[in-house]
Parts: structure tokens; C-alpha cells; sequence
């Protein structure tokens, strides 16, 4: 059978599938069982997708999912992420539309430990927006920082999601994680920009309240006891990486262990927020590893039938320049994250891309930086970005679709910039990861 | 005209399977009209340690893998890797037929060929080695990258402290500093970039790389006597030339590494002797109670003989 | 009757239990790891094979769990388009392939886990671990999937949950 065959039917069942509402790992494994079938000889073939797995899934490199998924879930559950906001919400002045600052620079803060958007966004909406909402700010204003935040919690360190990537992509993890620091604050600091531009010219959308004043000493007092451990944890996390004390695995480790230790000092480290904990990063982690099971198996047997090293010399034929070849893999990535979670579309998308852009010359930490900032996108983009909806389900009552989507687009819109901007000047994204060197 | 499905277990950048891909060629090119041989790529395709596997069930009709990656299933594969022979000698005095013979047995495959024999394993540091009084490396205050079938022999024999990486991984291990020595083969280090941190080469050269070029038995049989006459000439031809090309290539990447300032330093003769001892009798050790435990102890004694005659 | 279910419940949340305490095992162990080697130890190179162990049979602990708390990650957008009774039709017929597709894999698994079995084979790591102990819980998980996907099938009730849920 010819390449273009086997990765029609491949990607058009697996897509299909998923499109119909079969959970997506079940979608994958039952694409591998058909191509067992047809490629690899019947029943030994099924037999083989299975021994796949077992290798695929008995990798190291996967610890480090699981690690900061729970240090994700303990910051959230011991109240440390709380803490944050809280110590964000006292330091900030009077300033017109504080709460949207608020909502960046402790949404930033947790984007640290906070490894999917999904549970930033969830967070963020439960946490700020029925708080923007009641001192009367404007509805657009209210969620569009939480879905520009969540966006965040991929890029900057650690990050369960970029470590799959980097695993994927055979690129190194640390390198990867660590060009997301750069990109972040600059996000970061566009959404700022966007925020003090929006109540500028709009000053209806954050009406001006008296937040209860809090006194210098108190203000010394939050900056040494909430802000400063706290961002140490996630200094020190990736710092123990960059001077090559330890390997990105142990580092999750360490990371999440660190969560604990601080929280015992708090005196907030109880048993309860201990197995919530467990519970909440059990529930993502077995999810993620099951697609990964069935994604894993897919892209070996991908490879097997030809139809890889075919898409690739295919898609390679063509007479674009490497960068509109970029733009292009963006499209699809962009084009399906209308419907597809970015863990997905990722294992999709990866074992085609990867190869593509190697083969085109690039530097893969950038490649994968700008690869995880499209995956983002295409999040938040209507009219099925996934994101949307989370943030329809904890949004306060009454809030459409519509202005979800109108209120997400100025964010997304800065997320687009960023990756154009990183695409004509990589250093953003390979400054920092080279010196590491 | 027969087609076969092949796989490496290596990606196909490193040495090693870019000379089984030399082999494909060749045999395609001598077989052509009668068979074709169809590589379906390396461990994207299957992983690593499950080609052997498919190798067995059928899944794929030829794999080319170190003899190490299934030693639990033909634990005689520890005599290859703690031999002192090569391919072309193992041919000629019998090994390779008496391996073909366990293969089938154990593993209802056919041992094709033993091919890119000749390169050993050295230690590879990042500092400064010591040695103690009697000329023995000490190893104490390394951080050693561990392979889990080289453990026994680096844990038990060297007492070293092992951190576990997939090769993939190391060269940021050394680059940071998480690992300062590893064992690897003679040549395809600079393919990995790893001398850009390695600054010593540490001998005696010690085991011996065991890559086998498998059949599935039922696949074999069912090809027609030409194919197999061809695939077997090729293969016993590439024994032969492999293992020149590949020493060839050792005299080269030696210079080159002496160019980018690698030091060879060695241990004494005597700490050598008792080195290289120690690895082999690590191997056979190991060897022994697994056929224990796999049952067939019948052919211990030949294979020791055949593959360590030293 | 009442106690076939109560045990098999056990069973169910038994395993996620056990799933989660490897997981902070992992942690642990990985800590420990580093910590021993910086005050110049050795730890044991067989930490790091139950660790890769360890993420094979936490999703196979865990999947049956999710299932039935409605966790697996799904795509809503065609099922949101349809109306009420079209949806109901079409999550049965999904949760019909499910249950299929996991049999499927649950008969695979156990076929292999009894051949490694009777073959007596070994996965070659830092020891020989004998293959059925790890690679049996792939048919187990799978089973039992298909158990609890069936299950909702038979109370006629919906088991894909809202996606905010799952986040
Ligand atoms: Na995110
Ligand atoms: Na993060």
C-alpha cells in the first residue's frame, strides 16, 4: 500500500473517531488495532501494538508528568496558589483595573507549578472572575485575562506539558523548558501593556473601587512570607536544572517534594489537601498516560507503514521556504486545536512535525517553543477551542459564548505576535537555553 | 520474488545501523528480480528492546539488534559480547553455526550474521581518572552512566555509582555535569557529539559489540533457496567487510580524537588483564544462570570454548 | 450478589489507591535517589526500573477508576450539535465500541501475559524481571474498563462527563 494510503487511512480514523466523541485514547488504540491488522500481519500485529505500548510507556522520561502535575495540584490544594493571589491582590495599589493585574501577576505566579491551561483557567475563573464581575468591570475584561493567563502556564517552567513535547520531539527537556522563561515574562508583560491600553481608552470597564488599604509594614511582611518562598520554589526548580545538579526528572521531583516542605512550614500541608492532591494529578495523569499509550502505539505503527518518512519527504517536496513551512504546520496545529485538547493534538501532530522540522535545519528547542505557543492558540480559538468551553463551565451565569470568544481574541491576538515575533528573532526563545551551555 | 520487511534497533543516524543499511543495499543489489528487502525504519518503528520480539512472532521478517537486547530468551548471547574473537573467525570455527542452532531453538529465528564485530568497549570520562597503587582505575567519586546490561559488571566488579540514561539523554547529562563517565564503543562517539565533553579515553578495551542480523525461522523457510542463498553469501561477505570498514574507521576516529584532545590513558598491564578478566567473567557468570534457569546447559561448554578461546 | 459488587468496587478503587501510592512513591524514591548520591551513596540502580514499571501500571491501576468517574478525555463538538435523543443513541453506540475495544486489548494482554507466563521471559533491566508481573496489568485495566463502561451501558446513564469537569 502506497504511503499516502496508509497515513489516509491512519489520520482519518484516528480524526474521525475523535471527531464522533469516542474518547480519545480508546480512538487511538482502535486506529492501531485496524492498522495491525492491514500492516503488521493480523493478530501477532495487535500483539506488537501492545508489546509497543509496554516499551513505549516503561520510559523515565515520562516521570517527570506525574511530578509536576502534583506539584500543580499541591500548590493549588494546600491554599499556596491562594496565598498568591491574595499577597498579589494587598501589594496592588489603586489602580484602575487592579483586578485584571491581579488576575496576570498572580495567574503568572501560578502558571509556575501549573502545568495545563485547562486547570489555570478553571482556577482563575472560579477564583476572579465573580469577584471582577461584582465590583463591575466589564465582562470581556474580566475573562479575557484568564484565558490570556492560562496560555501562560504552558511556557513558563515547569511544565508537564512541554516535557511531553520535548520527549517527543527526542529534543532535550531542560532546554525546552527553559526557553519558555523568556517568551512568558514578555507575554506577560504584552498582556500588561493590553490591560493599562483597554482601561485607557475604555475606562467604563474597570470602574474604580477603594481596595482595603493595607498598611507598609504589612506589605514588607507578604513580600518575604508569600512572594518570596514561593517564587524560590519555582527558582529553584529550575535553577537545580540549569547548573546541572540534576536531571529535569529529578527536578519535577524535587519540585514537587519542595511544594511539600513549604507548605509544612506554612502549616497548610494537611492530609486532606495531601490526597486531594494525589486524587487531582491521578485523575490528568492517568488520562495523559492512557492517550500517550494509545498516541505512543500510533506513531510507531505511523512510522512502520511508511506513511512518517512519506508525509515528511511529501510535505518537504514542496517549493516553500522553511519558514512558510512553519507557518504551515501552525495552520494545523492552529486548525485543530478547534476541537482537539492540546495533549492530542500533540501526539497527533508530533511524530510528522518533528522529523519535518529537522530535516529543514531548525533549532528544535525553537521549533517546540513555538510549536507549545500554537498549541495555545488554537486552545482559545473559536469556535471550538476547547478552552472556550472550560471557561464558559466556571464563567458566572449568563456569560455567552459570544463573549467568551470576543473577549478572548485580544489575548490570543498577543499570543500571535509573540510567536511571529520569536519565529524572526529565535533568540526570545534560544538566548537563555544556550547559556546553560 | 519474495520481499522481507526489515528494522534496526538504533536510529538510523549511529554507525552501526547505517552499515546494516550498507548490507540491505548490497543484498538488494544481488538480489535483485529474486527478493526485496524493505526497511521500515529503526526504533520509531518498533522500539528498541521490542524488536527482537517481532523478529520472533513475525511481525517483521528481519531485525538487526545487539545480541545483549534478547539474552533472556538466548542467554548464549553473553558469549558474544564477553568473547575476544570476531565474525568472520566465530564463521569460520564453528560459533556461528552452533549460535544459528541455539537461535532456532530458542527463538525460532535465524542467526543470518554476526556483523560489526571487532570494536570493543572503552571508559569514557569527562575528568581526570585515578589510579590506585596496583594500576586499577578507581572509579570512587565518579558518576557513571549505568546501562542496565552492562550494570552487573559496572556495579559489581567496579563498584561504581550509576546514574541510568538512554543514550539519547547523555550528551546533556555530561554537558551539565549529571555524568562524568560512561562505557561506550570504540568508534560513533563524535557522531553523538559527545567529545566536546569527554576528555578521557580509559583502556583496556573490554567486551565486544554483538550485532546480529535475525530472520524469522517460518519466513526463511518460506523463501525460495535463491533468496536464501543470496542473503546468506551478502551477509557472510558483510561480516567480512564490516569488520574492515569499521576498524578502518577506528584508525581514523582515533587520530581525530587525539586531534580534539583526547587522552588515552591505560591501566597497568596487570590491572588490565584483571579488568578485561572481570568483565568476562561477569558475562559468563551471568550467562550460566540464566541457561540454568532457561534449562539446556548442553551447549555452555562449546560456546564458552568457541567464543573465548583466550 | 451485594457483596460481588461491594468487593469489586474494592477492587476498582483499590487499584486507583494503589496507583496514586506509586506515584508519590515515585517522588519519593526520586528524592532519595538524588539526596543519596550528592552525600556520596549509592542508591540502588533497581529504583529506576520500578519506576519505568511504575508508569505502565499507573494508568492500567487507574483507567478503570476514571471511567467511572467520568474522567477520560473526550471530543464534545459533535455530540454538543445533536439533538437530545440523537446523543443518547450516540453515546451508547460509543460506549459499544468502547467496551469492544477494550476486550479486544484485555484478550491480547492476557494472551501475552500468558505466553511471557509460560515462556518463563524475562524484561532485561537492571534485573531479569519476569515479563507477565508488569505486562499483566495492561489486560487487567483493560478489562475492568470495559466492565465499568459496560456498566453505565446497563444503567442507561451517560458517561461522558462535561468538559470543564474533566479540567
Ligand atoms: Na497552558
Ligand atoms: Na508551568
Amino acid at each position: 500500500m502506497a504511503w499516502y494510503w496508509a497515513a489516509a487511512l491512519l489520520f482519518g480514523s484516528a480524526l474521525g473517531l475523535m471527531m464522533f466523541g469516542i474518547p480519545v485514547a480508546i480512538g487511538f488504540f482502535i486506529t492501531n488495532v485496524i492498522a495491525a491488522m492491514v500492516f503488521m500481519g493480523g493478530a501477532p500485529g495487535i500483539t506488537q501494538v501492545i508489546n509497543n505500548g509496554f516499551g513505549a510507556m516503561t520510559n523515565f522520561a515520562l516521570v517527570p508528568i506525574p511530578m509536576f502535575l502534583f506539584m500543580g495540584e499541591l500548590f493549588y490544594h494546600t491554599g499556596l496558589a491562594t496565598r498568591c493571589f491574595n499577597a498579589a491582590d494587598k501589594l496592588m495599589g489603586n489602580i484602575r483595573g487592579r483586578l485584571a493585574y491581579v488576575t496576570l501577576i498572580g495567574g503568572t505566579a501560578y502558571a509556575g507549578p501549573a502545568g495545563s491551561s485547562m486547570g489555570a483557567c478553571a482556577l482563575l475563573g472560579r477564583l476572579m472572575a465573580p469577584e471582577m464581575i461584582r465590583r463591575g468591570y466589564s465582562k470581556y475584561l474580566s475573562l479575557g485575562p484568564i484565558m490570556g493567563v492560562g496560555g501562560l502556564a504552558v511556557i513558563i517552567p515547569p511544565s508537564a506539558l512541554t516535557v511531553l513535547l520535548a520527549t517527543l520531539g527526542q529534543t532535550d527537556v531542560g532546554a525546552l523548558l527553559i526557553a519558555g522563561i523568556v517568551p512568558g515574562f514578555v507575554l506577560a508583560t504584552m498582556y500588561g501593556v493590553l490591560i493599562w491600553a483597554w482601561v485607557k481608552i475604555d475606562p467604563d470597564a474597570a470602574p474604580p473601587y477603594v481596595p482595603e488599604t493595607v498598611s507598609r509594614r504589612e506589605k514588607i511582611r507578604l513580600i518575604f512570607v508569600d512572594v518570596i518562598p514561593m517564587v524560590a520554589i519555582i527558582v529553584f526548580s529550575v535553577v537545580i536544572m540549569l547548573v546541572g545538579w540534576c536531571t529535569p526528572t529529578e527536578a519535577a521531583a524535587l519540585g514537587a517534594f519542595s511544594v511539600i516542605a513549604l507548605a509544612i512550614c506554612y502549616g497548610d500541608m494537611t492530609w486532606k489537601a495531601f490526597v486531594k492532591s494525589l486524587d487531582g494529578s491521578l485523575r490528568v495523569t492517568v488520562m495523559a498516560f492512557l492517550v500517550i499509550f494509545g498516541s505512543a502505539t500510533f506513531a510507531q505503527v505511523l512510522a512502520f507503514t511508511g506513511a512518517s518518512s512519506g508525509l515528511v519527504t511529501w510535505a518537504t517536496s514542496f517549493q516553500v521556504t522553511p519558514l512558510q513551512m512553519v507557518f504551515i504546520m501552525i495552520g494545523v496545529i492552529i486548525f485543530l486545536g478547534s476541537f482537539m485538547d492540546p495533549l492530542s493534538k500533540m501526539l497527533l501532530t508530533a511524530p510528522i512535525f518533528f522529523p519535518l522540522a529537522k530535516s529543514l535545519g531548525f533549532d528544535l528547542t525553537w521549533f517546540g517553543l513555538i510549536m507549545l505557543l500554537a498549541l495555545e492558540v488554537g486552545y482559545t480559538t473559536p469556535p471550538f477551542g476547547l478552552l472556550l468551553f472550560v471557561m464558559k463551565g466556571v464563567a458566572p451565569p449568563g456569560t455567552t459564548m459570544k463573549d467568551i470568544y470576543l473577549a478572548g481574541m485580544p489575548f490570543i491576538a498577543c499570543v500571535m505576535v509573540l510567536i511571529v515575533l520569536i519565529m524572526f528573532y529565535p533568540p526570545i526563545a534560544t538566548w537563555l537555553p544556550q547559556r546553560m551551555h | 520474488q519474495d520481499t522481507i520487511s526489515a528494522t534496526h534497533v538504533f536510529p538510523a543516524s549511529l554507525i552501526y545501523s547505517r552499515s546494516f543499511l550498507e548490507y540491505v543495499k548490497k543484498a538488494n543489489e544481488a538480489g535483485k528480480g529474486v527478493f526485496n528487502i524493505q526497511v521500515r525504519g529503526g526504533p520509531e518503528a518498533i522500539g528498541m528492546m521490542e524488536q527482537p520480539g517481532a523478529v520472533r512472532s513475525g511481525v517483521v521478517d528481519m531485525v538487526y539488534s545487539p545480541c545483549a537486547f534478547y539474552a533472556a530468551v538466548v542467554p548464549e548471547c553473553d558469549a558474544i559480547s564477553a568473547s575476544s574473537i570476531d565474525g568472520p573467525t566465530a564463521r569460520k570455527n564453528g560459533g556461528t553455526a552452533l549460535m544459528n542452532q541455539i537461535h532456532n531453538k530458542r527463538m525460532g529465528t535465524v542467526f543470518l550474521g554476526w556483523v560489526d564485530s571487532g570494536i570493543r568497549f572503552d571508559l569514557w570520562s569527562t575528568k581526570e581518572p585515578k589510579f590506585d597503587s596496583a594500576g586499577a582505575i578507581d572509579i570512587k567519586g565518579f558518576k557513571v552512566r549505568g546501562n542496565p546490561i552492562y550494570n552487573a559488571f559496572l556495579t559489581n566488579y567496579l563498584g561504581a555509582q550509576v546514574i541510568n540514561l538512554n543514550s539519547s539523554e547523555l550528551y546533556t547529562a555530561l554537558e551539565r555535569g549529571t555524568v562524568d563517565l560512561t562505557a561506550w564503543t570504540q568508534i560513533g562517539l563524535m557522531d553523538l557529539n559527545w567529545d566536546r565533553y569527554i576528555k578521557y579515553r580509559i583502556t583496556p578495551d573490554f567486551f565486544s559489540t554483538d550485532l546480529i542480523i535475525l530472520v524469522n525461522q517460518k519466513k526463511w523457510e518460506s523463501l525460495s533457496p535463491k533468496s536464501r542463498e543470496i542473503l546468506q553469501r551478502v551477509a557472510i561477505q558483510h561480516e567480512t567487510s564490516s569488520l574492515h570498514d569499521l576498524q578502518a574507521l577506528w584508525k581514523k576516529e582515533q587520530a581525530e580524537l587525539e586531534k580534539r584532545g583526547i587522552k588515552t590513558v591505560s591501566q597497568s598491564p596487570e590491572a588490565s588483564k584483571k579488568f578485561v578478566a572481570g568483565a568476562r567473567a561477569a558475562s559468563l557468570q551471568r550467562m550460566k544462570e540464566r541457561m540454568e534457569k532457561a534449562g539446556g546447559m548442553e551447549n555452555y561448554d562449546r560456546v564458552v570454548k568457541l567464543f573465548t578461546p583466550e | 450478589m451485594k457483596y460481588v459488587v461491594k468487593g469489586y468496587d474494592a477492587v476498582i478503587y483499590g487499584m486507583a489507591a494503589l496507583a496514586a501510592f506509586l506515584m508519590a512513591a515515585m517522588m519519593v524514591t526520586i528524592c532519595l535517589d538524588v539526596l543519596l548520591r550528592n552525600l556520596g551513596y549509592q542508591s540502588s540502580a533497581h529504583f529506576f526500573t520500578f519506576t519505568e514499571y511504575a508508569l505502565l501500571m499507573i494508568p492500567c491501576m487507574g483507567a478503570p477508576w476514571l471511567v467511572r468517574e467520568k474522567g477520560h478525555i473526550y471530543v464534545e463538538l459533535l455530540l454538543m450539535s445533536l439533538g437530545e435523543r440523537l446523543r443518547a443513541r450516540m453515546t451508547v453506540g460509543i460506549g459499544l465500541v468502547c467496551v469492544a475495544l477494550c476486550l479486544v486489548l484485555a484478550w491480547y494482554g492476557f494472551d501475552i501475559t500468558w505466553q511471557n507466563f509460560a515462556q518463563n521471559e524475562k524484561d532485561v533491566r537492571s534485573l531479569d524481571m519476569p515479563r507477565w508481573m508488569v505486562v499483566m496489568w495492561i489486560p487487567v485495566g483493560f478489562f475492568l474498563m470495559a466492565v465499568e463502561f459496560a456498566r453505565y451501558l446497563w444503567r442507561r446513564e451517560n458517561f461522558l462527563a462535561p468538559l470543564q469537569d474533566i479540567a
